[in-house]
């Protein structure tokens, strides 16, 4: 019991060393229960059938990201753990000296934990059951379910999941305090204090040295993410390793470049209190150079999984639009000759559809080798169209009858295209394939299909869907003039439909198991339903776990830089107090600091933003095969969310550390 | 208001400004059942060029005395004057800027910035101030010389020796070229040979630089390289000795004398 006033007495003490900690343990139980609440906050919200499994199969994926998740505060914790241990190691020492037992001393570190761990774990899983009232409001939108009655909602499987993960993560940190306060010495406890600030400058020209290698290895990193760094392959390693090392070579060399760079101007290093803050801000980048590194690397995984993310979300829905204008489509890949009566005379069909068409997909005599000009092909020498065209050159494109396209346009309610006598268009709405095919088709050339010439009705591709997909998957359909197309294969036939009422869950349960199977013959149905869904639930999916790792990850960074300044800042008080007696204004001390903490965290992250800029490029053109991306508007989301928590714990830095110098005034 | 005095130097009559007057000053600590009366009504005196210790044992309001004259810590009643200013009645921005310009500061402890080089030090007390560089480095050099730290100005204060520590952190205190230079035990950290050399060079500022030095010291030691020794005990003046035509040997015999007449801790120090 003695032991146990005493470790309460010692929180008491050193309240603020052991807030970080806290809030650090309480923001990662909070978040791990936000994340994992989903299937309580469903209780709210009118859902049932095929989105409730995707919250059933989004739950499961954030709760294995949960596992990740943990590992990452995990670190976190145990990191600010060593800072906490070792600005108290002196007072560890006093305890022994006195001729307490080493058992007993640790017993007392390992109480303090548990006093602080308990309580951060209940104040953290407060916050999360009330943060997840507000976060089904999210969910409900992104849903795009309404919100029934509001009731309080507690989730059981979010209890266990984050009590589990919290009790994990807290055992290694008390059994990893033990091992390293029981390895100490007692003279290094007593002379932990006693910082030997070694500036040593380092060689000048060695500095420039790994200043030029580490400019190149980062130069050869973007160089192999061009060139199959993103492949799983020795180049991708290359690219990690070099990018990785590269930048821990930036952050090394980067504070002796910048003190050169500074004393070369006399003027501006001897202003003010210039030469302490620069030198303030070389000894912060050299003695954190680790950390530092880490952090980039954070920054770059929360920019980069952030705008990706949502630039997908915002690409996918806007793909969504426009391509499922009818409400039901069906389609025989196998040829099955009974296709047409099997679907048209079936009951369901009968009684619901007002409209439909049938048409055929035939295959051309020509592959694109032969209808493409080589120099069209020639044209791209990116790696990625290079094995592109690659392995379309013997691919034939597909046909469709005029008059088929025309009564498709119809019952979409669009307006059709006249095709003159001796001539073609082509629909393509693929992402994929469209630049190569509108490279070909602007060009209004001529083509020999099936023996007729055949030349272009237009220089303008005509970007329709033709049925019910979930995303824009015309590669490329020659359009001509029915007569044309006789004699050629079959590929496949659809019938695209209209019906009565709006296809609700029930439908679209009732007409797959009425459609996808009929006497072993398999057809392929898909309803405007089940692609809003699909689009509703890729989207959900891709938003949770980018929030949930970018929230995970951009606090993780900024709390490892705030520890570091705070506890740097604190030890090193005593500056501040000679600089007012100096006769320093409040103003400029002020300034000072602030310039300090701005560039330990600006550092980072503008190289991350580097970084990320020339991994996004990339990424983007892998994403714009398939889809069309519009970065801009992810980029300026994914900006306002570094702002918001990072720029808040920057601010937060700034206010407590100015708290902690002006304490003796 | 300024008071002057006349005295005949070399047959010239000089007359000398009171850079520092202290009236009835009086400083309370504790709640008002409790009151600890650090300084008792002191009253006190320093003209232009003087070089003065103030002596007494620990707890007799001495370096208290030091913190409200360097407007650290503010007295309860009375008045201090600093160049015919009184410093008690100032705001807290003029504190600072009264500060940085009219006092320079001697610590026991040095209270150098360990991540500056000597000259970096020196030039920032300086830049504060809002001089430029071109002059800051002539600056340097001119008080470098006087003291005698040409040699670690491109060393940080970890590769020097407890003595240049304090010659440079007396070269940040001087190069302003401050009214009073305020020296709070600054032979403390020093060995006997360190201190030695420091208070030679004190003397050689007050001399040549026409510094003014009030010293706060327990050392009967030091405070025999002064021109006057003021006695403090209980937070009022004790006694007060000058030196005069003495010698140093003959001035320290009598305030080791007064030291023993004091009696307390005091009697430690030889």
């Amino acid at each position: 019991m003695m032991l146990f006033k005493l470790a309460l007495k010692n929180i008491k003490k050193s309240v603020r060393d052991y807030s970080i900690f806290f809030f650090t343990l309480v923001i990662a139980v909070s978040l791990l229960y936000m994340f994992n609440s989903l299937d309580a906050q469903q209780a709210m919200m009118e859902i049932e059938g095929s989105k409730s499994a995707t919250i059933e199969m989004l739950t499961k994926i954030l709760s294995y990201v949960s596992v990740f998740v943990s590992i990452v505060f995990g670190m976190l914790i145990i990191f600010s753990n060593t800072f906490l241990i070792k600005r108290r190691k002196q007072e560890i020492g006093l305890y022994q000296l006195l001729g307490m037992k080493r058992r007993k001393v640790l017993t007392i570190i390992a109480l303090e934990s548990v006093i602080v761990g308990m309580g951060s774990y209940g104040v953290g899983l407060l916050t999360g059951i009330f943060l997840s009232q507000f976060m089904s409001m999210v969910t409900a939108y992104m849903f795009r379910v309404d919100l029934s009655i509001y009731h309080f909602i507690f989730s059981f499987e979010a209890f266990k999941t984050t009590t589990f993960n919290f009790f994990v993560i807290f055992g290694i940190v008390i059994i990893l305090n033990s091992l390293t306060l029981s390895r100490f010495k007692l003279i290094d406890l007593f002379n932990a204090r006693k910082k030997n600030q070694n500036i040593t400058n380092r060689p000048k020209f060695i500095s420039i040295l790994v200043f030029l290698l580490s400019i190149s290895l980062i130069a050869y990193a973007y160089y192999k993410l061009f060139h199959g760094g993103i492949t799983v392959s020795s180049a991708s390693i290359a690219m990690l390793v070099s990018g990785a090392v590269g930048t821990f070579l930036l952050f090394y060399s980067v504070a002796t470049f910048f003190t050169i760079v500074t004393k070369r101007n006399p003027k501006l290093y001897y202003n003010k209190l210039n030469c302490f803050v620069f030198k303030q801000i070389s000894s912060k980048i050299r003695t954190n150079v680790l950390s530092t590194t880490v952090v980039n690397l954070l920054l770059l995984l929360t920019i980069g999984i952030l705008s990706l993310s949502l630039a997908i979300i915002d690409s996918f829905n806007s793909d969504m639009e426009g391509i499922n204008l009818t409400d039901v489509s069906f389609t025989n890949y196998n040829l099955s000759s009974t296709f047409m009566t099997d679907i048209t005379t079936h009951p369901l069909f009968v009684e619901n559809v007002y409209e439909y068409v049938d048409y055929k997909i035939y295959e051309a005599d020509i592959n694109f080798t032969e209808i493409m000009l080589e120099d069209v092909m020639e044209k791209y020498t990116d790696d990625f169209d290079t094995m592109i065209l690659e392995q379309s050159k013997n691919n034939t494109p597909n046909v469709l009858k005029y008059s088929d396209y025309k009564r498709i346009i119809e019952v979409q309610g669009g307006e059709a295209r006249t095709l003159e006598k001796g001539e073609f268009l082509i629909i393509c709405n693929a992402q994929f394939t469209y630049k190569y095919i509108n490279d070909f088709y602007s060009t209004k050339p001529n083509i020999i299909l099936n023996g007729v010439n055949l030349k272009a009705e237009s220089s303008i591709l005509e970007e329709v869907s033709l049925k019910n997909s979930v995303s824009k998957d015309v590669t490329g359909v020659i359009v001509v003039n029915d007569d044309v197309v006789n004699g050629l294969v079959i590929l496949n036939e659809s019938i695209i439909s209209n019906f009565k009422e709006d296809i609700d869950e029930e439908m679209d349960q009732l007409l797959y198991d009425s459609f996808h199977n009929i006497n072993d013959n398999r057809y392929l149905v898909i309803t405007s339903y089940s692609t809003d869904e699909a689009a509703i639930s890729t989207s959900v999916t891709l938003m949770f776990v980018g929030l949930y790792l970018g929230l995970t990850f951009a606090i993780t960074s900024a709390t490892v830089l705030a520890i570091g300044q705070l506890t740097d800042i604190s030890d090193n008080k005593e500056r501040y107090t000679i600089l007012r007696q100096l006769g320093t204004e409040n103003k400029l001390i002020n300034k000072a600091l602030f310039s300090q903490i701005a560039i330990v965290f600006l550092l980072p992250l503008s190289i991350a933003i580097i970084h990320s800029y020339v991994g996004i490029l990339k990424f983007t053109s892998i994403i714009e095969m398939l889809l069309k991306v519009n970065m801009i508007g992810s980029v300026i989301k994914t900006a306002g969310f570094i702002v918001l928590i990072y720029g808040g714990y920057l601010y937060m830095t700034y206010m407590s550390t100015k708290k902690i110098i002006n304490i003796n005034d | 208001m300024v008071n002057g005095v006349t005295k005949i130097y070399n047959g010239i009559e000089v007359r000398k400004m009171e850079i520092l007057k202290i009236k009835n000053i009086e400083k309370y600590y504790g709640s008002k059942n409790n009151v600890t009366k650090a300084i008792d009504d002191l009253s006190l005196s320093v003209k232009e060029g003087e070089y003065v210790a103030i002596m007494g044992a620990s707890g007799s309001g001495k370096t208290t005395l030091l913190n409200c004259i360097s407007t650290i810590d503010k007295v309860t009643g009375g008045n201090i004057f600093i160049k015919s200013k009184d410093i008690t009645k100032l705001r807290k921005n003029d504190i600072t800027k009264f500060r940085r310009e009219e006092l320079g500061f001697l610590f026991q402890d040095f209270n150098l910035l360990d991540t500056l080089t000597g000259y970096e030090n020196i030039a920032l007390a300086l830049s504060i101030n809002g001089i430029k560089h071109g002059q800051i480095s002539q600056l340097i050099g001119d008080v470098s010389q006087v003291l005698g730290i040409e040699s670690v100005l491109n060393k940080y204060p970890y590769q020097m020796s407890g003595g240049q520590k304090q010659r440079v952190s007396a070269a940040r205190a001087v190069v302003t070229k401050p009214s009073l230079i305020l020296a709070d035990e600054p032979t403390g950290a020093l060995d006997s040979k360190s201190a030695r050399e420091l208070l030679t060079v004190f003397s050689k500022l007050n001399k040549e630089m026409k510094s003014t030095i009030l010293m706060v010291t327990h050392d009967a030691f030091t405070a025999s390289y002064v021109d006057r020794v003021i006695f403090i005990k209980d937070g009022k003046i004790f006694s007060e000795i000058s030196k005069g035509d003495k010698g140093r040997k003959q001035f320290f015999n009598e305030i080791i004398d007064v030291v023993t007449l004091l009696g307390g801790e005091l009697n430690d120090v030889i």
